[in-house]
């Protein structure tokens, strides 16, 4: 029924993956070996891999690499950029603050977002202020579809549960 | 939509990681066995029992099986010395401990539902954040060890069985098709894996910037959408050649009945050919979860966990043999 093929990264173990990524109506498919997913990022053994030469060859999806780039070191944990640009991978939460500048424009375009609109931990926020910000989304969307009646609706809402949130 | 068999099972994940420790690459062997215990003690609350399996005490085979059942996954047994799975009775929820996050939460369901499995499994993770408090960022949401996760740190996914779309070469057009909803599809080649099971697993790329309910909808609408043009294949496919799939169809049934010895991936060859000829109803089931079980069961450590015993290839094909026909025999008929 189907032929097995070869790996588009190592191009010579079998491909035992295939992985389809579509952006915006570009597809992007990719046969990949065991190996060579790991070596994506895709799965994480060891966090000293080294992705450089498959990075460089596709582009790197973590932050593009150059000599003008800064070099940070996160004061937590002692991790480095380049060990991030490497692996894709993080040291610790902290890091997301030393490397901003490059993970911000990163998940900006990985994502297409730099905003959480999702669930917030009960520690983070009251009740009513999770509520206030539930009700925010929601209007925000609702002006996006033009649908101002509900918008107007939740602006009312957000009105009695600011009391609260304040 | 009728229950029709092309949605295979329905799982969410969510990644987490506890504030203020490294992530688990970078985490003392202290500090990471003391998580496990931490969220073990947090999922005592829970309506159901829970129990740890860590990873260093489970054998090879076990290990294997429970990566042939999709409950744990290939990083969290390869990885991490201190790992470990936290699992419930039924089997359906299991936390994996320190595999990339610290945390990853799953639960996977059979058939379409979506909704119900992100229900079970938020209130496992509120459970399991009332005793741990999680990295969190006002902005970016939950901070996970790769950026690719963070926001949500939700993964949503259908398990689809589509030999329509992968028969008639038009998988790729249908997805380009749905690619609106910022889907990744992914196959796997080998044996006991997707291209001879003809099942695919969609679930979205983007974890940040929509909401989980966001991401709910827009996967369970482009699997829907996937889903039409599923039967819309299968409909072409019986009408261009109609004989020819019938025969495929009921030579497959004959030899998962009757075959002596039966490799891992003509297995999936022509089981997929089975449950099609279920579907236009050549063949009748009495139990498809049964059938569907098999999928998981025929596989080289299922089998041999099952057995007792280590076998080579070419015992596992024949043991395999006899355990499929066992279970078509009863449950499939004309």
């Amino acid at each position: 029924m189907f032929n097995q093929r070869l790996c588009d990264g190592c191009g010579k173990r079998p491909a035992v993956y295939y992985m389809k990524n579509i952006i915006n109506g570009v597809a992007t498919e990719r046969y990949l070996c065991d190996e060579c997913k790991k070596n994506l990022g895709f799965v994480k053994k060891q966090p000293n891999l080294d992705f450089g030469g498959f990075f460089s060859a596709i582009g790197s999806p973590f932050g593009t690499y150059g000599t003008k780039d800064k070099h940070h070191i996160c004061p937590t944990c002692g991790y480095s950029s380049g060990e991030y640009r490497k692996t894709g991978f993080l040291g610790c939460p902290d890091c997301y603050e030393a490397f901003a500048d490059i993970i911000n424009p990163a998940l900006l375009r990985m994502q297409k977002d730099t905003k959480h609109v999702g669930k917030t931990p009960s520690e983070f926020y009251s009740p009513a202020e999770a509520k206030y910000n539930e009700l925010l989304r929601q209007r925000d969307d609702a002006v996006e579809k033009e649908d101002f009646a509900l918008a107007a609706k939740l602006t009312e809402e957000m009105k009695q549960a600011k009391g609260g949130a304040s | 939509m009728s229950d029709d068999g092309i949605i295979i099972s329905s799982r969410v994940r969510l990644a987490r990681n506890i504030a203020g420790l490294p992530f688990p690459s970078k985490l003392d062997s202290e500090r990471s066995l003391a998580i496990t215990q931490k969220v073990y003690r947090a999922l005592g609350k829970a309506r159901e029992q829970y129990s740890i399996i860590r990873i260093s005490d489970m054998s090879d085979l076990q290990g294997e099986a429970l990566k042939e059942m999709h409950l744990i996954s290939d990083d969290l047994l390869h990885g991490n010395k201190y790992a470990a799975a936290i699992l419930n009775k039924s089997n359906d929820v299991c936390v994996m401990v320190n595999e990339e996050d610290h945390i990853r939460e799953q639960c996977i369901l059979p058939g379409r539902k979506l909704k119900d499995v992100y229900t079970k499994i938020n209130e496992i993770d509120d459970i399991i954040s009332s005793d741990n408090k999680f990295a969190f960022d006002p902005r970016l949401g939950y901070l996970t060890s790769c950026p690719t996760n963070v926001g949500t740190g939700m993964r949503a996914s259908a398990l689809m069985f589509l030999p329509g779309l992968s028969l008639t070469n038009s998988l790729e057009r249908c997805m380009n098709a749905v690619s609106r909803f910022d889907l990744t599809v992914r196959g796997e080649y080998g044996e006991g894996t997707s291209s001879e099971s003809c099942m695919y697993q969609i679930s979205n790329q983007k974890s940040l910037g929509l909401s989980e309910s966001d991401i709910i909808s827009n996967v369970t609408a482009a699997v829907e959408q996937i889903e039409k043009n599923e039967i819309a294949a299968r409909k072409a496919l019986l009408s261009t050649n109609g004989t020819a799939l019938r025969d495929n169809i009921m030579r497959a049934y004959g030899i998962l009945s009757n075959a002596y010895a039966l490799s891992g991936k003509e297995f999936m060859q022509r089981m997929a050919l089975v449950k099609l000829g279920i579907y236009y109803g050549f063949l009748k089931c009495e139990d498809p979860a049964a059938l569907e079980k098999l999928i998981s069961t025929a596989k080289p450590a299922n089998m041999m966990l099952k057995a007792g015993k280590t076998m080579d290839g070419e015992e596992r094909d024949i043991y395999r043999a006899d355990a499929v026909s066992s279970v078509v025999g009863k449950v499939v008929g004309k």
